[in-house]
């Protein structure tokens, strides 16, 4: 029940960067006129709301990774970066018809890059606080 | 929670009774505890068996497929796996990896390592290292 929960909750932080995302790529696609001349279909706002859903539960359940505490950091994340990554490259492949491109492999490497420095960015550094705060708790407790 | 105590010197019987609206995994703990006659362990040394009790053991750990017990001074055998003994552990012992349990009244602090990795350091100066998944458990733990 516990993993279901921790799943959907990175679905929902998922859709969170998705949309983040695709609000930062419709603002640049106007090319600097008004922003009101922005426009989606509903069929694609929606195919990316459920693709971020997805796309945040890969990255939940690629995470497990991290749990093989034999291995250092650098194995773990060098690891859940390509495993990532070969899933993205997918899933990119799949959106140009499997038309295969270098053009393709390196912009979805760099999304990719952004995409998991904002992910993992975020998670390195609450979980840097949270040892901070435990820290703090037993110094204050002596 | 509100907390009332009612004592009785000529009580047959001590109880506890709790009014919830669910059943919480700490309340689980408490119970588990409330229940237990057990306060130590028979942990093996060269051969011999020793009782320690609980609140000595600062950690549990798997090596080399055999579980050791840590105190302050000493290194025992225990001859159960890691899982069995964290069922009769009372609630200040925590999994801070799937092979290690540390008591966290003897928890000094948390290293972070420079490759990345955390490490608990006990107040007897044994490091263990600390899955980053248990840190959220650590932390509730602590009351954070």
């Amino acid at each position: 029940m516990k993993t279901f929960k921790n799943m959907v909750i990175s679905g929902l932080v998922g859709i969170g960067i998705g949309m983040i995302w695709m609000a930062v790529d419709l603002v640049l696609s106007v090319n600097g006129q008004s922003i009101e001349n922005a426009k989606m279909f509903v069929s694609s706002f929606l195919f990316w709301l459920v693709a971020s859903f997805l796309i945040g539960v890969f990255f939940y359940l690629a995470s497990w990774i991290f749990d093989k505490d034999q291995w250092s950091l650098r194995k773990q994340v060098v690891v859940n970066f390509f495993v990532c990554f070969a899933a993205w490259l997918l899933l990119n492949l799949y959106l140009n018809n499997w038309q295969f491109s270098w053009t393709l492999v390196f912009s979805a490497f760099a999304s990719f890059v952004i995409m998991y420095v904002i992910a993992y960015g975020l998670y390195f550094w609450h979980l840097w606080k949270d040892v901070k705060k435990i820290n703090q708790r037993l110094e204050n407790s002596k | 929670m509100k907390v009332k105590f009612n004592i009785d010197e000529s009580l047959q019987e001590k109880k506890a009774e709790f009014w919830l609206k669910k059943m919480t995994d700490k309340i689980s703990r408490i119970t588990k505890e409330l229940n237990s006659k057990q306060d130590f362990l028979w942990c093996f040394k060269n051969g011999d068996a020793f009782p320690v009790n609980f609140s000595k053991i600062a950690l549990i750990q798997v090596e080399e497929e055999k579980t050791k017990i840590y105190t302050a001074d000493n290194i025992y055998l225990y001859k159960a796996r890691l899982y069995q003994v964290k069922n009769l552990l009372p609630h200040e012992f925590i999994a801070v990896s799937r092979g290690a349990i540390i008591n966290y009244h003897q928890l000094d602090h948390l290293q972070i390592l420079n490759n990345g990795n955390i490490d608990a350091i006990l107040t007897n100066k044994i490091r263990v290292q600390v899955s980053r998944r248990r840190i959220k458990d650590l932390k509730e733990r602590l009351g954070l």
